[in-house]
């Protein structure tokens, strides 16, 4: 049976330490303004009474995705192990998918990705700092976090402007039978990701154990992120 | 500030579609009618409705984050998305526009094949359904499976306005042929059952379309009940009923009958293009 990847964020583990946002900006490269892996937290009720919550988001990788419907070119699809990723080169930047998105999860590259580490050569203190361009220059990499592992096998590692682009559950790092990066570095093991179609994986036995919930379940996307154990 | 993803050159496309299909469609109903008394204003229709998509396909490949990579359309094809079977859509008929347009300028309206003036039709007419298409297969609250026929009929009137400003010569013949005032109230009466069609159904569904609604009722106020439905369909009704009524000539309101009706469209699908971002 073909593989169907999904992840589970216990909220119960989850601490809020934002080590999965920052690991995927590590991993991917994404730079200000996109955030592949992100939360939101909301608070709720009047002081003294007050709660809130922190809910990890990222793309859900949804079963019935509005993004890949509308895609002119079929540059936003699902791939073999039901993943919603996108290919760049088909891409004509036409936002569609950003507008059909119920989550706000899909982001557009307005400009070059860290152009600045290529042409910025001002220094705080000249003859005293490094400028930007000399710092990549003498890393010998266009820019100080660039991840050759993810450039190799056909992914971007250095995105060019004027795509859309969004959370590919590391699937560059999964198809080399990794995690993707959130899950690795999270210190509180609150995310599980695994073959939803493997009864014996771990985040099926775990979605049997406990009664997960989705964001936005009335969008009827089928979201393949789930989250258990609601703290409220 | 508003943050859009589509600005305003969206909604210029989309109007610029509409005014093309508009005058195209109106000068194919002329042709069959009278090819011969209508000829100039047919000729106008045929040659100004391909510029005017082609202008607005324009605008909208500026739009694009990549416009080099609209050629991959042509194979990487999506048949659930609708602008990709637009795409296709629009290429035809300004192909077939543009050639209807050539034949007219150099061998004049009698040259042309009604087969071919009905195969434009036909493409006009589905292009002027996917301008709405295209945002109502995007299923956000306000762009719901109304804005195709709001759109639609929006097009017609406004192209069908644009080509009688451009031909008010020959409008005492139409006038005293088709009793123009009551066809186009019959149209503007069709397009304002459609609009409140529209607003009901964001009022009275699910919360995010009451949402949409309210935003629509507060934020959008003066450009709903201003700009697209008092300027675009109740001032050019109340003129035409006067006109109607005999208290007024056609001649004396045309002006200004027609230019509020061309406004009040690209107001219209503005206004619907900035709520479908805005909720």
């Amino acid at each position: 049976m073909a593989k169907k990847y999904g992840m589970i964020i216990d909220l119960h583990r989850c601490v809020g330490c934002g080590a999965c946002d920052l690991a995927c900006k590590s991993e991917n490269n994404t730079p200000d303004g996109i955030d592949w892996a992100s939360h939101k937290i909301e608070t709720y009720g009047v002081f003294p009474k007050v709660t809130y919550t922190h809910t990890p988001t990222l793309c859900n990788h949804c079963e019935d995705a509005p993004c890949v419907r509308v895609c002119p070119t079929q540059a936003m699809h699902k791939n073999e192990d039901g993943m919603v990723v996108h290919d760049p080169s088909l891409c004509i930047g036409c936002k569609s998918c950003m507008l059909a998105d119920p989550y706000g999860v899909i982001f557009f590259n307005k400009e070059h990705a860290f152009l600045d580490y290529v042409t910025d050569d001002s220094s705080i203190v000249k003859g005293g700092t490094f400028s930007k361009k000399e710092l990549s220059d003498k890393a010998k990499a266009p820019f100080p976090n660039f991840n050759a592992a993810r450039g190799a096998g056909g992914y971007e590692a250095i995105r060019r402007k004027g795509a859309v682009e969004k959370c590919t559950f590391c699937n560059h790092r999964v198809t080399q039978g990794l995690a993707p990066a959130c899950v690795v570095a999270c210190p509180a093991d609150a995310r599980i990701f695994g073959d939803l179609n493997d009864e014996k994986s771990q985040i099926s036995t775990t979605l049997r154990a406990h009664k997960p919930t989705v964001l936005l379940p009335e969008k009827g996307t089928k979201p393949k992120v789930f989250y258990i154990r609601s703290y409220n | 500030m508003m943050h859009l993803l589509w600005d305003i050159r969206v909604s210029l496309d989309l109007f610029l579609g509409g005014l093309g299909v508009g005058a195209f469609l109106v000068g194919v109903i002329l042709y069959y009618i009278d090819a011969k008394v209508y000829d100039t204003f047919v000729k106008k229709s045929f040659v100004i409705a391909p510029l005017l998509v082609i202008a607005g396909l324009l605008l909208l490949l500026t739009e694009l984050g990549r416009p080099l990579n609209v050629i991959k359309t042509i194979y990487a094809i999506n048949p659930t998305s609708f602008m990709s079977i637009g795409i296709f859509l629009q290429s035809a008929f300004v192909a077939v526009a543009l050639l209807i347009a050539f034949k007219v300028l150099t061998s004049g309206v009698e040259s042309l094949c009604s087969k071919i003036i009905y195969a434009g039709a036909i493409l006009a007419g589905l292009v002027g359904l996917y301008h709405g298409f295209l945002l109502s297969g995007i299923a956000k609250e306000p762009w719901n499976n109304a804005i195709p026929v709001i759109f639609f009929v929006s097009s017609i009137l406004s192209g069908s306005s644009l080509m009688l400003l451009l031909n008010l010569e020959s409008l005492e013949g139409l006038i005293a042929r088709f009793k123009l005032p009551i066809i186009i109230n019959m149209i503007l009466t069709l397009e304002l059952a459609a609009v409140f069609a529209w607003v009901y159904n964001l009022a009275l569904t699910t919360a995010s379309s009451k949402h949409a609604y309210e935003v629509l009722m507060g934020s959008f106020g003066i450009e709903f009940w201003g700009l697209s439905i008092l300027v675009g369909l109740i001032i050019p009704m109340v003129l035409l009923t006067l006109v109607i009524l005999g208290k007024t000539s056609l001649k004396i309101v045309a002006i200004p009958t027609f230019a509020t009706m061309v406004l009040g469209s690209f107001f219209l699908k503005n206004l619907v293009v900035y709520l479908g971002q805005a909720v």
